[in-house]
């Protein structure tokens, strides 16, 4: 039971912050590209970069949640 | 609106409904053996080096991106067309990229080994969503999986038309069995030979020939690692051995203790670059790949489309933003910190 419920919890639990985080990035690159569409691109660009670091966490919970369901943890089983 | 159930639309769409239906109810699609590391492929061996399918599919990548730019170059003149018009609008776009980013002389430094990446990465992205990915290989019964890498689920098989497919009844192998395999490999083993079993329990696994390139850790490990090598060497380029002096003693501050910390943390933090351009390749990619896997399995047909889009984004969004880490781990690496230039 464990097993199953560990990779989900990894992945569940992980991706909370990050997409808080993603969330409030694209709230402030938006709203500084309504209040300055002449600089939208720039903004566009820092914003998929900063996207890109929150990810990352998400992305380590994932391979958590990979290794957890396909190599395992040792002394689980 | 009214115009959209007319005529030739709505025979379109109850055409597709109709296949829709169809798919859900008789196509059945197994699902594809998920596995971490990459597939050998059986039989393709040179001279004691064993292919595996995402090595396939990093060559395949690289031949892409190869021919594309030598057919680019091939008729070269002053007003473009076709490929090399493409060719010249990708350049363009991004030189001025990152000439917004580095500056001028920086961006056109750097460029080659910008687009290198982005190409590459972004072709062996591609690649996965072309049919034939993941789904031609080689057939082979169950045992043999376990014993190369653990599975212990296979498929029926049905012919039709000389093609052998796997089917959905699912044969799981039972705790006594595996430990007769485990017996019987190591036997095989033992003697150089290669593991076949004597009776099969017409379970069969299969094996793509292909696979996406980014779904093995080698590739992105390797890729990070590289980029992360070279961001020194153009720091030590840049500024001789005086480069070092960031994981040592910079001079930030000017209070010493201080200053010894940011030094440590700069050093965990060029470790910490290679993880995460690798992991998050990968992870994008591979967790990409299961959930096209996931999506055809659940219904075969119309269902994965718009993840295939998703997809197609993905893909390009990874290849960029890893081409443009590196850039701009280029361009940490040639900047002295700021204490350097004031006192």
């Amino acid at each position: 039971m464990i097993e199953i419920l560990a990779p989900g919890l990894a992945i569940g639990l992980g991706a909370i912050g990050p997409g808080i985080g993603i969330g409030l990035l694209v709230m402030g690159a938006l709203q500084a590209m309504g209040r300055n569409p002449e600089v939208s691109g720039e903004i566009r660009t820092n914003m998929i970069l900063g996207i890109v670091f929150a990810e990352s966490i998400a992305i380590y919970a994932l391979v958590v949640a990979l290794l957890l369901l396909f190599v395992g943890a040792p002394g689980l089983q | 609106m009214r115009k959209l159930f007319q005529g030739k639309n709505l025979i379109l769409i109850i055409g597709v409904l109709a296949a829709l239906v169809i798919s859900v109810l008789f196509v059945k699609v197994p699902l594809p053996t998920i596995l971490l590391p990459a597939e050998k492929i059986p039989g393709l061996k040179i001279g004691g080096f064993q292919f595996t399918n995402t090595l396939i599919a990093t060559l395949l990548a690289d031949i892409t991106v190869l021919v594309l730019g030598l057919l680019a170059v091939r008729k070269m003149s002053d007003v473009p067309d076709g490929l090399q018009n493409l060719a010249e609008w990708i350049f363009e776009a991004f030189d001025g990229m990152l000439t917004d980013i580095g500056g001028k002389e920086k961006a056109r430094a750097w460029l080659p080994t910008f687009l290198t990446i982005l190409l590459f990465l972004l072709f062996a992205n591609w690649w996965e969503l072309v049919p034939g990915f993941d789904s031609v290989g080689v057939i082979e019964p169950v045992e043999v999986a376990y014993a190369n890498s653990g599975v212990t689920r296979g498929y029926g098989i049905s012919e039709f038309a000389g093609i052998t497919t796997l089917t959905k009844d699912q044969v799981i192998l039972d705790k006594e069995r595996l430990g007769e395999i485990e017996a019987e490999a190591a036997a095989a083993e033992a003697a150089d030979k290669e593991y076949h079993p004597e009776e099969t329990t017409g379970g069969y696994v299969l094996t793509p020939f292909l696979r996406a390139a980014a779904t093995d850790l080698n590739l992105t490990i390797g890729l990070a690692f590289f980029v992360v090598l070279l961001s020194h060497a153009i720091g030590v380029r840049k500024m001789g051995l005086k480069y070092f002096r960031r994981f040592a003693m910079p001079v930030i501050t000017g209070m010493k203790p201080i200053d010894f910390f940011v030094g440590i943390l700069e050093f965990i933090s060029e470790f910490a670059k290679i993880i995460s351009l690798a992991f998050r390749l990968f992870g994008n990619i591979f967790a990409g790949q299961v959930l096209l896997f996931v999506m055809s399995f659940l219904v075969a047909f119309l269902l994965p489309l718009p993840f295939m889009g998703l997809e197609l984004f993905v893909g390009f969004m990874q290849a960029f933003v890893f081409a443009i880490l590196t850039f701009i781990y280029f361009e940490q690496a040639t900047h002295s910190h700021a204490g350097d230039e004031h006192h």
